[in-house]
């Protein structure tokens, strides 16, 4: 901010001014600096309240054994409830149950996405409205995503209508345990289309044509250049697809509590629901933020695996 | 450029102050606004029931409090949200100052000191009016009265007297027994293959709680109970609590299956409720249910008759005190609490709460009014009221009934016998008994 020149041929030997100058910079300085620090405040104590203080308050809670509706509030029991959580059939259930659901719907969205990318990639005529379109899931809430989907599998929603035309019978998809399953990750695998192809997109339109001409002129036909060229080069992307869409997927929670609430017998119960469960229905909440902090771990394992097996290879 | 510093860091100084202030300020006014004010009486209504809610907000508060010197604010909390935010109001110290919930929960806000009991206040009520009360009794943990029973509820057998003509069924004499029940569903079902079309009998098996629920039914139907007169001893795991799971079974599995559709949404589904739809010829339903039904489907709802409580070594069902009402032990404002509740049950007012919301009404002079016993969703059950049994009521009911609920699943489902499930359940519910 205060720039200090020098004449040309000054002497360089002690300035008269020196240490007025100096303390007239230092205090500068400390007025900047207070200034940063006021300035960056606000935003400071915002994430502090509404995030670092939440946090550390859930750890706390992790570390005891509390139910709201009892008097006396937490009672501390170290990582007795962390134990307990780890040594649930339950909970290791739930988390099979998460991984199944991140990871199915991964498989259907993350190919899908890509195929539709290269689709809208191309110039035709309506290519606009045709991107508007696939992105719309993206835009709608989740929770009227799943209303509607609940009303289209229910026994005479839109899907059993289309069978029956067919002469087939009606299918309990949310009702039955080996349908509710495949049946919530269907819907979820079209919640996230859209945005995954449109992130895919920006991918594609991002790798250089000269690359592309390149290898046209080396005799590449489509397939080649899509499969030597194009898919290297979004890698980065995919990796972001893949671990952002699973960070989000092993938090699942609102379709799945409007769709299933978690069952027929247990086979939709996610963590995010046994969470729940356990806080608001046994009121352990305790045991609840044991299990919140084990899903963090996890997720942060997943997502490292993803990334690390993604960029192997120097996919970077 | 100091100055300009200087004059930066003073208006940052400046904002984060305003900032902070405005914080108190925006605190302060969502304190007064929170109906924290010594003259507001905050109440919370469990269900969001339209008709429900016009007429509290409507008629009953604005009756109240033209007689009474206080403010209501009414909150209608969705039941499946109900708990939820209670026990974060509890921790938060926020919660209202009545509020209402399900019989199941009594015992367990009364023994963490979370409701006062009632007993000082019905003392001063004329003895005949605390006698005309129905549900009294149900309302009561460790004989204290700490829940006011609104209204009373119950499961009834429902079925399509046109269904029963077509089979070739008397519509006048509706099955009374177990067994009749089982023939008079195997001449009602349809099946196309392997599949059923029309259902001769479903039971409330929306999840697993309704299921506990129905099974209820036909453990009280066979002499059975929830628990021992202690309130510690599992009993549902007896004979004839394996006799009723079994008997649910075999409607739903086995050879001779005769009902479909576990986990359906069928509670107050109204138009779209089975028997509407003619995917069944007979459900259990409850008097809201039916109430929807009537209130939606109205042409087939003549076409639909409702049974006298089923008979196996007892004539019962489940059903019994329905949702109530509690005063908060940390209200500051107990004696209003309980005018408003008073309220609430006078005659006049405990009639028109069931003529919005169905069910029993909370008063036995009620049985006898000729408005109620017109309205074919109201009149069988108030006519089998005394015939309805509910949850015991102990601390840990809620925690023993979703182990028992979920081993009830699994046995309806077929992935293990009546005798298991119930066994399982019990050995389940017996640790968390002797945990609590």
């Amino acid at each position: 901010m205060v720039t200090e020149t020098r004449p040309a041929g000054a002497s360089a030997g002690p300035d008269p001014a020196g240490p007025v100058r100096r303390a007239r910079r230092r205090s500068l300085y400390a007025t900047q600096r207070r200034a940063g620090w006021i300035l960056v405040l606000p935003a400071v104590i915002t994430l502090a309240l509404v995030t670092i203080v939440p946090i550390g308050y859930g750890f706390y809670l992790s570390l005891t054994s509390y139910n709201p509706v009892e008097r006396g509030g937490p009672r501390f029991h170290g990582f007795d409830g962390y134990l307990a959580v780890l040594t649930s059939g339950q909970f290791w259930q739930a988390i099979w149950v998460t991984v199944q659901y991140a990871f199915g719907t991964l498989v259907l969205a993350v190919p899908a996405a890509l195929a539709l990318a290269l689709l809208v990639n191309g110039r035709f005529p309506g290519v606009a409205l045709f991107r508007a379109v696939l992105y719309l899931p993206r835009v709608v809430p989740l929770v009227a995503v799943s209303m509607i989907w609940l009303w289209l599998y229910s026994h005479d929603g839109l899907f059993n209508y289309l069978l029956d035309l067919v002469g087939l019978p009606p299918v309990n998809y949310l009702t039955d345990e080996n349908t509710a399953l495949p049946s919530l990750i269907v819907m979820r695998a079209w919640k996230a289309l859209g945005g995954s192809m449109i992130i895919f997109l920006a991918g594609l339109q991002g790798i250089p044509n000269s690359l592309l001409e390149a290898a046209s002129v080396d005799g590449c036909g489509r397939w080649r250049t899509l499969r030597h060229v194009i898919l290297p080069l979004l890698v980065p992307i995919t990796t972001y697809v893949v671990v952002v869409d699973l960070i989000y997927l092993a938090q699942s929670f609102s379709e799945i509590y409007i769709l299933t609430s978690g069952g027929p017998l247990s086979s939709t119960t996610v963590v995010n629901m046994l969470i729940y469960n356990e806080a608001f229905e046994h009121y352990r909440l305790g045991n609840a933020s044991a299990m919140a902090f084990l899903l963090f771990c996890l997720i942060f394992g997943l997502a490292y695996l993803s990334i690390r097996t993604m960029t192997k290879g120097g996919g970077r | 450029m100091i100055t300009k510093v200087r004059g930066v860091s003073r208006l940052a100084a400046g904002l984060v102050m305003a900032l902070a202030l405005s914080g108190c300020g925006g605190g302060a006014g969502a304190g007064g606004g929170g109906g924290q004010d010594a003259g507001t009486l905050r109440v919370w209504f469990p269900g969001n029931l339209p008709e429900e809610i016009a007429w509290v907000n409507e008629k009953l508060v604005p009756a109240f409090e033209a007689e009474h010197d206080v403010d209501v604010q009414v909150e209608f909390v969705d039941w499946g949200n109900l708990s939820t935010r209670l026990s974060t109001a509890f921790a938060g110290g926020t919660a209202p100052d009545v509020f209402g919930h399900g019989n199941a929960a009594a015992a367990g806000y009364a023994a963490n000191d979370r409701v006062i009991a009632l007993d000082d206040h019905l003392a001063k009520l004329p003895a005949d009016d605390v006698a005309d009360l129905t549900f009294l009794d149900q309302g009561k943990v460790d004989g204290k009265q700490v829940i006011m029973p609104l209204r009373g509820f119950g499961h009834l057998l429902a079925y399509r007297a046109d269904l029963f003509e077509e089979a070739g069924l008397d519509p006048d004499s509706p099955p009374g027994t177990w067994q009749e029940l089982r023939a008079a569903a195997e001449r009602l079902v349809v099946r196309k293959g392997d599949s059923i079309t029309r259902s001769g009998v479903i039971v409330p098996a929306d999840n697993p709680t309704s299921m506990s629920q129905a099974f209820g039914s036909f453990l009280f139907q066979a002499g059975g109970d929830f628990l021992g007169e202690s309130g510690t001893e599992i009993t549902w795991n007896s004979e004839a609590g394996k006799r009723a799971l079994g008997f649910l079974v075999d409607l739903y599995n086995g050879a001779q299956t005769v009902s479909t559709g576990l986990g359906e949404a069928t509670t107050g589904a109204g138009a779209q409720h089975p028997l509407v739809t003619g995917r069944a010829a007979m459900a259990v339903i409850d008097e809201a249910t039916l109430k929807s039904i009537h209130e939606q489907a109205p042409d087939v709802a003549s076409r639909i008759r409702v049974a006298p409580p089923l008979k196996d070594a007892e004539t019962a069902s489940f059903g019994g005190a329905g949702n109530g009402l509690f005063i908060s032990a940390d209200s500051k404002r107990k004696d209003k609490a309980w005018e408003f509740i008073a309220f609430l049950l006078e005659p006049a007012n405990a009639k028109a709460y069931v003529q919005v919301v169905g069910g029993i009404p909370a008063r036995a002079s009620l049985a006898a009014d000729p408005e109620l016993s017109a309205k074919p969703y109201i009149k069988p059950y108030m006519d089998a009221a005394s015939r309805f049994r509910g949850n015991p009521n102990v601390a840990a009911w809620t925690q023993l009934r979703e182990s028992l609920a979920a081993e009830i699943e699994a046995a309806l489902r077929g992935t293990v016998t009546a005798g298991e499930a119930l066994d399982r359940a019990a050995a389940k519910a017996a640790t968390q008994v002797e945990q609590n």
